[in-house]
């Protein structure tokens, strides 16, 4: 019982704090990015698991690039932005060249990509700066706070909604653009065509290779955005353990919600409810270790659940096929 | 496109290479057969030979670099008796032991330095199958009764004490009666510097408010913002940033805030950002907690040369002596007045000389 009151009393001191509602919105924006990145690609059936990788090669750049150029007064964090996407872009590319020419399983591609990054970004880190764990030496700086006129004014609702970093309202409008690309547009058609059935795709003129690589580099570009996100908006440096997962939780919400972008971006604020939730619980008497494995519980849980419920939904519509067309179905399909 | 590829790959590895070479610090061999080759021409066989195990590397701007700095004074002092090296055993932890019995397998060094929780385990069995090699092991308490090994000395920083004192300047620091204590991981040491830091704030004012947070994470600086800007958004004014390059993330929170203070640790963090150019963060960091490594390794290699240095005991390297303490910079003079640093002093003099008694975890 003990636990239980702790609990409810930590939820009633934490929702009350406007603090709290920005730390969800800020910190679910780079999951949102990282999962958009994998969604775009998931729906061209490239799954795109390097997007950690991804995210922490192009936060280096963008922090290497923004301090060469002279920091945050010659506009050096827009360059880095630029060079990350640019990056991102790159590294995308690389995965399709090796899955699609050199025709090694897209997964494995991945994981490379995740443990070369890693690896490399510390490397060059040691070469460039002589610093191996974090860049605080450099001064590379960060992208503009922004503060919405109008809403800014408004009291406990502007503290929430305005003042966030540039990248964060890019994440969210990048929900709508991404819906709007794969579901209105004839390069988003020609993406899930190729996603949905590779042969029929082929078979009326389109090239899957070409469909697919395009939608790797979409998918690397906006990792490189959401690596960017953590060394320019998040932090104001690299250090080694900056991603800290954040790819893989987008992998997961990218999941969760099938490559759809409106869904996908719920499971990212779920995660930064719990997220946010965890930070400020820490003042309280509950286990520090059960909070903060709570955001990840919390994405394992819902793509049980989320699975559990197509499984079904697929179930009921075979069995209605059934019963209204007399067809025969000696088994629903998976 | 394949060309492009391979040109740019020759491009990286031979700018590596050449920046490697150039570094101004000479990168230690990772691997201790190299280094037997490098010191086997030298007449060194009545040098004391010290190998400096780092489980990590080093730029960690604290805990190994002021080791390693350690070793330097030793070899820069007594160059003619000593030579000390150091062996970087990476963050990859699976390797560490295989790292370790290497170096002591090699039978090259007369002292082994080893140290931290993750090393004791392995430590402990190394040290049974060479019984008549000597390891210095640090930062973590050594059990004699349970493993008596008359090889083995144990080095243990009295962060308690040193958080006692930044407990106290914090307390003094605070305007709103509400200090925090931003952990990396809740292991035994972790706990010592929050028991003394948590006691030397209540030593100045007894109503405060200390409440103790973790990011569980010594390396992912962005849950150490997040955590830190739950507490100060909460009223929270002075915090303890106390967790490796994860406590980083509690200076970016500390910008956000107006009115607040971080206190660093291990090394002297407000010079560090001050040295790094960053104005702003070094003007938020009141004092840092420092374990002074470098001062432990070389006062006990001077006790080794005396031969007054007894094996098979612990230990604890004190405000007494100067290994631990709270670091002065010109934030600290400006955010206290000289009354209050006196102040300071009569505790870490009290500390001293054990007429104030620190609470430890241990």
């Amino acid at each position: 019982m003990g636990v239980i009151t702790e609990i409810i009393n930590t939820i009633s001191r934490v929702v009350v704090l406007p603090t709290f509602y920005y730390m969800i919105i800020m910190s679910a924006a780079p999951i949102l990015l990282a999962a958009l990145a994998c969604a775009i690609a998931l729906k061209a059936n490239a799954i795109n698991m390097g997007t950690e990788g991804i995210m922490t090669m192009s936060a280096l750049v963008a922090v290497l690039v923004s301090s060469s150029v002279g920091g945050q007064a010659k506009g050096g964090p827009w360059l880095g932005l630029v060079a990350a996407i640019i990056v991102g872009a790159f590294l995308g590319f690389l995965v399709s060249v090796f899955a699609f020419r050199l025709k090694i399983d897209i997964i494995l591609v991945g994981i490379a990509m995740n443990l070369i990054c890693t690896g490399a970004s510390v490397f060059l880190m040691y070469v460039l700066t002589g610093d191996r764990t974090t860049t605080t030496s450099l001064s590379s700086g960060t992208l503009p706070q922004v503060a919405i006129p109008l809403i800014k004014d408004i009291p406990i609702i502007g503290e929430i909604l305005s003042g966030h970093y540039i990248l964060t309202y890019v994440a969210y409008i990048l929900v709508f653009v991404m819906s709007f690309l794969l579901f209105k547009t004839k390069l988003g058609l020609r993406i899930r065509a190729v996603g949905e059935n590779e042969d029929a795709a082929e078979s009326v003129g389109i090239s899957s290779l070409h469909i697919k690589t395009i939608a790797l580099i979409i998918s690397g570009a906006l990792g490189g955005l959401a690596g960017v996100f953590m060394s320019e908006c998040y932090l104001a440096y690299f250090s080694s353990g900056l991603i800290a997962g954040r790819g893989f939780v987008g992998l997961a919400a990218c999941n969760m919600g099938s490559g759809n972008p409106g869904i996908i971006a719920l499971c990212c604020l779920a995660f930064g409810i719990f997220y946010g939730f965890s930070n400020f619980a820490t003042l309280s008497n509950l286990s520090i270790y059960a909070l903060n494995a709570l955001p990840y519980a919390v994405v394992l849980v819902g793509v049980v659940i989320y699975s559990v419920y197509t499984r079904n939904k697929e179930l009921k519509r075979l069995q209605g096929l059934e019963s209204e067309e007399n067809l025969e179905y000696s088994q629903p399909a998976k | 496109m394949k060309k492009l590829i391979c040109i740019l790959l020759a491009c990286f590895m031979v700018f590596g290479l050449v920046a490697c070479n150039s570094g101004t610090t000479p990168a230690p061999s990772a691997e201790p057969a190299q280094e037997t080759e490098k010191t086997e021409p030298a007449p060194a066989e009545d040098k004391i030979k010290i190998a400096y195990c780092i489980n990590g590397t080093k730029g960690d701007k604290s805990f190994f670099d002021s080791g390693t700095e350690g070793m330097d004074w030793i070899n820069r002092d007594f160059g003619d008796k000593a030579e000390a090296v150091e062996f970087e055993f990476t963050y990859d932890d699976t390797t560490w032991k295989s790292q370790l019995e290497n170096v002591f397998m090699s039978e090259e060094y007369d002292i082994i330095i080893v140290g931290t929780y993750d090393m004791l385990e392995m430590t402990v069995e190394l040290t049974a199958e060479y019984p008549d090699q000597k390891v210095w092991f640090y930062d973590e308490q050594w059990d004699f009764e349970t493993n008596p090994r008359d090889n083995v000395i144990s080095l243990l920083f009295k962060q308690n004490e040193g958080s006692y004192v930044v407990g106290y300047m914090a307390a003094m620091a605070s305007k709103t009666n509400h200090i925090s204590f931003c952990g990396g991981m809740s292991n035994t040491v972790l706990q010592d510097f929050f028991a003394g830091y948590q006691q030397g704030a209540k030593a100045y004012n007894p109503d405060i408010v200390v409440d103790e947070t973790w990011m569980d994470s010594f390396s992912d600086s962005s849950k150490g913002k997040d955590v830190a800007s739950a507490s100060y958004s909460q009223g929270v004014d002075v915090v303890f940033a106390c967790g490796g390059s994860a406590g980083l993330g509690v200076f970016e929170a500390a910008l956000e805030y107006p009115d607040v203070y971080v206190i660093g640790v291990d090394g002297d963090q407000g010079s560090m950002w001050e040295a790094a150019g960053e104005t702003a963060k070094a003007e938020k960091t009141i004092t840092s907690m420092t374990k002074n490594v470098n001062q432990g390794f070389y006062d006990t290699f001077k006790k080794e040369l005396d031969g007054t240095l007894e094996y098979g005991q612990n230990y604890r390297l004190g405000v007494n002596g100067g290994y631990v303490g709270a670091a002065i910079t010109s934030t600290t003079e400006n955010v206290f007045t000289p009354e209050q640093l006196q102040a300071v002093k009569d505790v870490q003099a009290g500390i001293a000389d054990g007429s104030i008694v620190v609470d430890t975890a241990f």
